[in-house]
Order: structure tokens, then C-alpha cells, then sequence
């Protein structure tokens, strides 16, 4: 995947190219540091944005909105974190925050049957048994339906998976994007897994028989931080 | 429904989801899920989901997001690293209070001289509202009216000039000595006084030092161009007494004068009324290519230039200084080089206060500002709209000159006071 590079290599020209030397000639004054460190993370903040927004023209917005965050907060930028980690930290607060104000916008659904994993009232985790697929599908159908699956998924549940699967993140830099302890982020990518399996069911057409909302089979509920 | 009855863990499930386990830990977690039903292959199932997802294709990007953010990253940089700018300001504050306390006491010191020396001369009565005349107050009623060309019609006569009267040299600039009007700006096309500053050329360092002229202008877009003044006033409200705002000739206005001084060469003296604009058409026909704001503001400066060789005596109301003292405004000269490039407005401001009047443009609702470089004027007229597609275009492009002069201006000080030339484009 697209991880970016933190080693410093020198640049032909003779110009900061690595986003550490971006940072400093940026602070010590060069007008063109910061357009070149925001270019360096371009593709992956619009990367991100489209996978969590699932539209173009919305993931370039956002994608402008978290540039200008970072450029209005890169002076606080403290270097405790990776600059990477909290590019993606500002990156991924524009997208839930949009996505916040996107579900305030849209009404309550009329039907009463919310998508699953999403929702503000309690997580229903679907049972191993519900998530038996009804039919065998090929892969690129499949990818098609866990691709509409995912936009379906609560705005945590999507950023945990957006950012693991997508981004090929390790669970202590979720953590830190996410401002949430690893064990709450384990715990929300495997409720996340599964919520976006049982959406592709929804999506396939056959819903599960059971909707009792029960709590996973056989999995202790760890609660955050554990 | 608990097919597993509590016997694996989230975290379980997920290292063997996430190929996390060593193939003996995973090996036997999967023989214990064998034992319930379909749980194999629902982990299978979820394995496959993450398999799919890992492999999506990263959406490509064919346009260059910064680049259209790039007019936005003068402003963090206007003034330098932050932290540099922080510490100016805070230099600033530790000899604001000595050098206020100095003035206080000069100012009390001075003002106890005067009293003792000229008693009954200067109390309470404003040093320029004394050394003006009765006709410049007369004007300026006139002006405040909104009648720019009030009396009679044509340019102020000399008798209306607000050179320093008799009864002023005590206290005003000197015989002869040209008094800035607080609200138009005057301009001494040819006066008795060569020594006026209103007609010095831009380009003349020494004449006027302390404003530095920009090469790059602030363009104000906004839905309705009037409210453009009402905005530029509030943004620069409270940043400081050594600030002005000054509204520039605009082609209209140009226009008008180049009109005026025609008819003023065709027939002197005779009313505006009682000439026909044809006739002075056919007796000064305008010069081929006389069509541009560059041009008629070349062709303005020779006929200003011709009037001082004449020794004609004529003070003409042009523009308005909405804002500051008048030691702030910009030249005539200056107005026109700004109103070539169609910058309607003129800010002067410390440098030091830039930042923060960008800062304080950057928020407010209702409009963009961005910064250009000021570019000459085309054939067409600035107000043109192709002009103006072909500036906001410009612009795009232009960043980097801008900030290579934004990034000059560092070795200014922060008490220069600067001249940004603001256009006003239509939403």
C-alpha cells in the first residue's frame, strides 16, 4: 500500500523532499515547503476521503477541507505522533465530521430498519449464524456489494476498516488516528468485519432469518481499552 | 442464539481473521470453532471480506488539489514563521509603553509651549481645520453631498484651492504649502507650489519613503461590488491609526477628467453646459487606441504634466480617502498606476498589520479574497468580465510571483507602511 516514505532522502534539485525537511524549510520560511508537503500527501488524503465518502466529487472536497486544516494546524503540530499519523488524524476528523453532519441532514429511515453497524443506538452485531452467505457469489460481484456494504457501515465502524484494510495500518496507529486505546480498536474492526458482512448478505438479497439483534455467540464483549 | 457459548474471545477471532496467529494457535482455535456449526466458515467468509478489501484499487487523483489551495498559503506566510512574528509583535509591545509615555510628555510639553507662546491661538480648535480656508470648508461641504464637481460644473477654480490661507501660516504647513483634505483627496494638478507631494511619481523613493506601493494586489470577489467598501472599512477597523483606505480613480472617473480637461482646452472658462460634447470631440478627437484605462491614464499624466509647463492653476477633486490621515493615502500618480491595473481601492497599512487584515478579510462571510499580482490592463475594459476570467485564471499561475514578493517584504520592517491596491470583482 501507499505508506508514505519517513526516511530523509535528498532530492535531486537540491530542495526538502522529505516531509520532515518540508516541515522544517516550512517553519524556517520557504513559501513552496508547504504547497511540496501537502502534494506529498495528496493521494492518500483523497484516498481516504473517497473510501469513507464513496464519492468523488465529495472526497475532493474533503480532501481541500483536510489541506487547509493541516496547513491552518501544522504550526501546532507538535511532533508527537508520526506527521503521517497526524495528517490522517486531521484527514479522517473532516471525514467523520462530515459524515456527522450528513446523517443529521438525512432523516430518521422511514421504514424503521436502519442499515446495519449504523445508527446511533446500540451496535447490533450480527451472530456467526446470520452471516452464512445464502449463494455464492464471484468475486468482482462481491466486491461491487462489500464496497455499497461499506458505505452502509456506521462512520467508526468504516474508518476502522478504511483504515486497516484500505490503508494496511498496525492497531497502534488507529489507534493514535483515532484517538481510541488498541483494544477498543480491535474490538470496533471486528464488530466492523462483521457488520459488513452481514450488509453484503443484506445486500445479496437474502437477508438473515434472524433478527433478534443478540449479542455475538460466543465472544466475551471486551469493552474499550482492554 | 450463542452458537460458541462464550468460549472465544474478540481478539481471538480477529488474529485468526487478521492471519495475526502462529499456525498452531491458529490451527487448533479452528478446530475448536469446527465444533460449532457454520463458524469455520463464517471466519473463512470474513477472511475473504478483508482479502477483497485489501485489495481495492486506490482511486486515482487527475487533478491537483493544492494547487488550487495554493493562493491561501501566502497568507500563513505573509509575515513569516509564525513564532518570528509572535516575537516582532511582542518587541513591539515591550517599548510600546516607553515610547507612549515619551510622546505623552512631549505632547504636554509642546502643547504648554504653544499656549505660552501664542495664547488664545490654538486651544481646542483642530491645527487643519484652522489652516483651511473658507472655501475649502465650503468644498468639502460640497463633497460631503456627494456633488463631486459642485460648483459651476467644472474642476474647482483656484480660489477654491485649499492652499493655506493668510490666517493659517501661523500654524499650517507654510505659505503656499498644499493642505491634505481629510475626505477627497486633493490633487494639485498645477498650484503655485511645485513642492505638493500629491503629484510625485510612484516610482520616487525618496519622496515619499515611508509607503511602499505593492506589486501584488488583494482582489476582493463579493456578489455585490457596493458592499465592497462597507467591507474593506470593517476589516480595517482597530488595526491602528496608521492605517487608511482610499477609494482610487476608477475608469469612470478617468473618463471624466480626460472629458473635463478636453473641455477645458476646447473652451476655457465657458460652462460645462454650454459645450457640446461633439464639439469637443471633433476638436480633440480622442488619440487612436485611446480606449484602454492604461491609456487613458498615460494620456491623463501628459495632460497633467502639460498643465504644470502651462502654470495653469487648477485643484481638482479626485477619488475619496475613506479612512486614515491623509499623510497615508496614496499619490495621484500612485491612484493612477493602481486604477491602470483596475484596482479601485487603495489600503495603507503597516506591514506588520497586513497579516492581520488578510486574516480578518480570510473570515469574513460573504465573500473570497485572494492576492494577485497586479498585471496591466488589455484592451478591454477592467471591468470586462473576459479581463476577469482572464485574471482569476491569471492568478492561479501567479501564486509563485506573489510569494516571492510576499516573501521580499520580510526584510521590511514591520512599521513600513505599505500600499496594497485592492480590486473589487463581482461574484
Amino acid at each position: 500500500m501507499d505508506r508514505q516514505p519517513h526516511e530523509r532522502t535528498p532530492d535531486r534539485t537540491g530542495k526538502p523532499s522529505n516531509e520532515l525537511d518540508l516541515l522544517e524549510a516550512h517553519r524556517r520560511g520557504d513559501p513552496e515547503a508547504m504547497g511540496l508537503l501537502l502534494r506529498t500527501f495528496q493521494k492518500r488524503i483523497y484516498a481516504i476521503c473517497y473510501r469513507m465518502v464513496r464519492n468523488q466529487h465529495d472526497a475532493r472536497d474533503l480532501t481541500q477541507d483536510s489541506m487547509l486544516k493541516i496547513m491552518e494546524g501544522l504550526d501546532s503540530y507538535d511532533g508527537r505522533a508520526k506527521l503521517s499519523t497526524w495528517v490522517i488524524r486531521v484527514t479522517m476528523n473532516c471525514c467523520l465530521s462530515h459524515l456527522r453532519k450528513e446523517r443529521l441532514r438525512r432523516h430518521a429511515p422511514i421504514d424503521g430498519i436502519d442499515a446495519p453497524g449504523r445508527g446511533s443506538g446500540p451496535l447490533h452485531v450480527p451472530a456467526m449464524a446470520e452471516l452464512l452467505p445464502s449463494r455464492r457469489v464471484e468475486e468482482a460481484e462481491m466486491r461491487h456489494i462489500l464496497r455499497r456494504a461499506l458505505g452502509d457501515l456506521d462512520p467508526q465502524m468504516r474508518a476502522v476498516l478504511v483504515l486497516r484494510d484500505m490503508h494496511d495500518m498496525e492497531y497502534q496507529l488507529i489507534s493514535e488516528v483515532l484517538g481510541v486505546p488498541i483494544g477498543t480498536v480491535k474490538s470496533r474492526l471486528f464488530r466492523a468485519r462483521l457488520a459488513l458482512r452481514q450488509a453484503a448478505e443484506l445486500s445479496l438479497g437474502d437477508p438473515p432469518a434472524d433478527h433478534d439483534h443478540q449479542p455475538l455467540p460466543g465472544a466475551h464483549q471486551r469493552g474499550p481499552g482492554e | 442464539m450463542t452458537i460458541f457459548d462464550n468460549q472465544f474471545e474478540e481478539a481471538q477471532l480477529l488474529a485468526l481473521i487478521e492471519a495475526e496467529l502462529d499456525p498452531g494457535a491458529a490451527e487448533q482455535l479452528r478446530r475448536r470453532l469446527g465444533a460449532h456449526s457454520g463458524a469455520v466458515e463464517c471466519i473463512e467468509r470474513l477472511q475473504a471480506d478483508r482479502e477483497i478489501l485489501r485489495s481495492e484499487p486506490v482511486p486515482s487523483l487527475d487533478v491537483d488539489l493544492v494547487a488550487e489551495l495554493e493562493p491561501l498559503m501566502v497568507r500563513p506566510i505573509l509575515m513569516g514563521p509564525p513564532g518570528e512574528f509572535r516575537r516582532r509583535r511582542a518587541h513591539r509591545r515591550r517599548w510600546a509603553l516607553p515610547v507612549a509615555a515619551g510622546l505623552g510628555v512631549a505632547l504636554v510639553g509642546g502643547l504648554w509651549a504653544v499656549l505660552s507662546w501664542a495664547p488664545g491661538q490654538a486651544g481646542g480648535v483642530d491645527e487643519r481645520e484652522l489652516a483651511r480656508s473658507p472655501e475649502g470648508r465650503q468644498r468639502d461641504a460640497e463633497t460631503a453631498s456627494g456633488d463631486r464637481w459642485a460648483g459651476g460644473g467644472g474642476p474647482p477654480s483656484e480660489s477654491q484651492s485649499l492652499v493655506a490661507g493668510e490666517g493659517s501660516q501661523r500654524l499650517g504647513p507654510g505659505p503656499g504649502g498644499v493642505i491634505h483634505h481629510h475626505a477627497p483627496l486633493e490633487v494639485a494638478v498645477a498650484g503655485g507650489d511645485r513642492s505638493a507631494d500629491t503629484l510625485r511619481p510612484p516610482e520616487d523613493p525618496d519622496a515619499h519613503p515611508r509607503l511602499m506601493a505593492l506589486t501584488f494586489a488583494l482582489e476582493l470577489e463579493v456578489a455585490e461590488p457596493r458592499r465592497a467598501e462597507q467591507i474593506l472599512r470593517s476589516s480595517l477597523r482597530d488595526l491602528g491609526p496608521r492605517t487608511a483606505l482610499t477609494r482610487n480613480l476608477d475608469w469612470e472617473e478617468v473618463q471624466l477628467l480626460t472629458e473635463k480637461w478636453q473641455r477645458e482646452r476646447f473652451a476655457p472658462g465657458q460652462p460645462p453646459a454650454e459645450v457640446r460634447a461633439g464639439d469637443v470631440a471633433a476638436a480633440a478627437p480622442p488619440e487612436p487606441g485611446l480606449r484602454t484605462l492604461r491609456e487613458i491614464s498615460q494620456r491623463l499624466r501628459r495632460l497633467a504634466e502639460d498643465s504644470h509647463g502651462q502654470r495653469q492653476e487648477k485643484q481638482i477633486l479626485l477619488s475619496k480617502q475613506l479612512l486614515g490621515t491623509p499623510e497615508l493615502a496614496p499619490s495621484f500618480q500612485q491612484q493612477l498606476a493602481f486604477s491602470e491595473y483596475g484596482a479601485g481601492y487603495t489600503i495603507s497599512i503597516p506591514l506588520g498589520e497586513l497579516r492581520a487584515l488578510l486574516g480578518r478579510l480570510g473570515v469574513t462571510q460573504g465573500h473570497a479574497t485572494r492576492l494577485r499580482m497586479l498585471s496591466p490592463a488589455t484592451d478591454a475594459r477592467p471591468s470586462g468580465s473576459a479581463q476577469e476570467d482572464d485574471q482569476a485564471r491569471g492568478w492561479v499561475a501567479q501564486w509563485r510571483q506573489v510569494q516571492a514578493a510576499v516573501a521580499a517584504l520580510r526584510a521590511e520592517g514591520d512599521d513600513t507602511i505599505v500600499l496594497l491596491p485592492v480590486a473589487i470583482a463581482k461574484d
